[in-house]
């Protein structure tokens, strides 16, 4: 990470989830900061255990990083201005298992693509119940902001 | 008339129905039109894109038949995950029989794949081309709302 992590807070009042976890601003400068934002959080249909949301704001990230985080991982994605329409957005994705590979569009070749890591949490469990939920029960709103310890 | 599936959601309001493959995937159509009726919940794939699948109860497998690594929207598949997959889920046992995993696919961001990659699937039916659409309408819900309920009987002439 290129410079001094911040608090990453999490919150999800539906499922009475709160934690923190640390995060790279760098990456996440123009999309995510101080104030709460409220986003959507969707799971996965290709990465296996991992639930994305749009972030407005996070683009021109050039490709690089891991194929794969482990549980408890934050990475963003700077979308993919010459791909479908789902794509070309920016995403912050939250690896919540060990089932767990990031893959482009099977009709774009299915290869795995690589993910910038900017933060990880400890409270795993807690993400990993989030998870499940919205894999079970359909997108939530959680609301995300990054400010200092 | 051939015997083919009517699956129903009826918390989307929706009855799709799908021609069964007979000629190419014999032994396949015939171990799922004797598992029917199928009610269980619908799941989004998690690592297989476009699809929605349900977990039968357990039959005797029919081995591998027809089968595809490349699948297409309005494909039926049957993929039997032998014992000990557990899918990472506690819900889905699977230590005795294996799972018997009925998908759908819904669109061209798809690949059937299991906990180690893509494995084999059998193409067995599809989804008439009027009723797509709909499929693809049931599907994008379940992923944004969640699991619902599905039943799947059979019927004389798709």
């Amino acid at each position: 990470m290129g410079s001094a992590p911040l608090t990453l807070r999490l919150s999800c009042a539906v499922l009475d989830v709160a934690i923190d976890g640390t995060a790279d601003p760098e990456p996440l400068r123009g999309a995510l900061g101080p104030g709460r934002q409220t986003l959507s959080l969707m799971h996965a249909k290709r990465d296996g255990q991992a639930c994305f949301a749009y972030l407005d704001g996070l683009t021109g990230l050039p490709e690089g990083g891991e194929t794969r985080g482990r549980p408890g991982d934050v990475f963003v994605f700077g979308g993919d201005p010459s791909g479908p329409r789902r794509e070309r957005s920016g995403q912050i994705v939250l690896v919540y298992g060990p089932d767990h590979l990031f893959v482009s569009p099977f009709d774009r070749g299915g290869r795995p693509r690589r993910y910038r890591r900017v933060g990880s949490f400890e409270d795993v469990a807690s993400l990993a119940r989030l998870g499940e939920h919205v894999w079970r029960h359909g997108a939530r709103e959680i609301d995300l902001e990054l400010v200092r310890a | 008339m051939s015997r083919g599936l009517l699956v129903a959601v009826p918390a989307y309001d929706a009855a799709i129905r799908v021609e069964l493959l007979w000629a190419d995937a014999p032994a396949t159509c015939a171990a799922i039109w004797a598992a029917l009726p199928i009610e269980k919940p619908a799941f989004h794939g998690r690592r297989s894109g476009q699809e929605l699948f349900v977990l039968a109860d357990p039959f005797e497998p029919p081995g591998r038949e027809n089968a595809r690594r490349v699948v297409n929207a309005g494909d039926v598949v049957f993929v039997h995950l032998p014992p000990g997959w557990t899918d990472h889920h506690p819900d889905f046992p699977s230590a005795e029989h294996g799972l018997f995993d009925i998908a759908f696919i819904y669109g061209s961001d798809a690949c059937v794949r299991g906990p180690e990659g893509v494995v084999d699937a059998n193409l067995f039916g599809r989804v008439l081309a009027e009723d797509r659409a709909a499929l693809a309408r049931v599907c994008e819900r379940v992923w944004l709302e969640g699991t619902a309920p599905l039943r799947i009987v059979g019927t004389n002439g798709a």
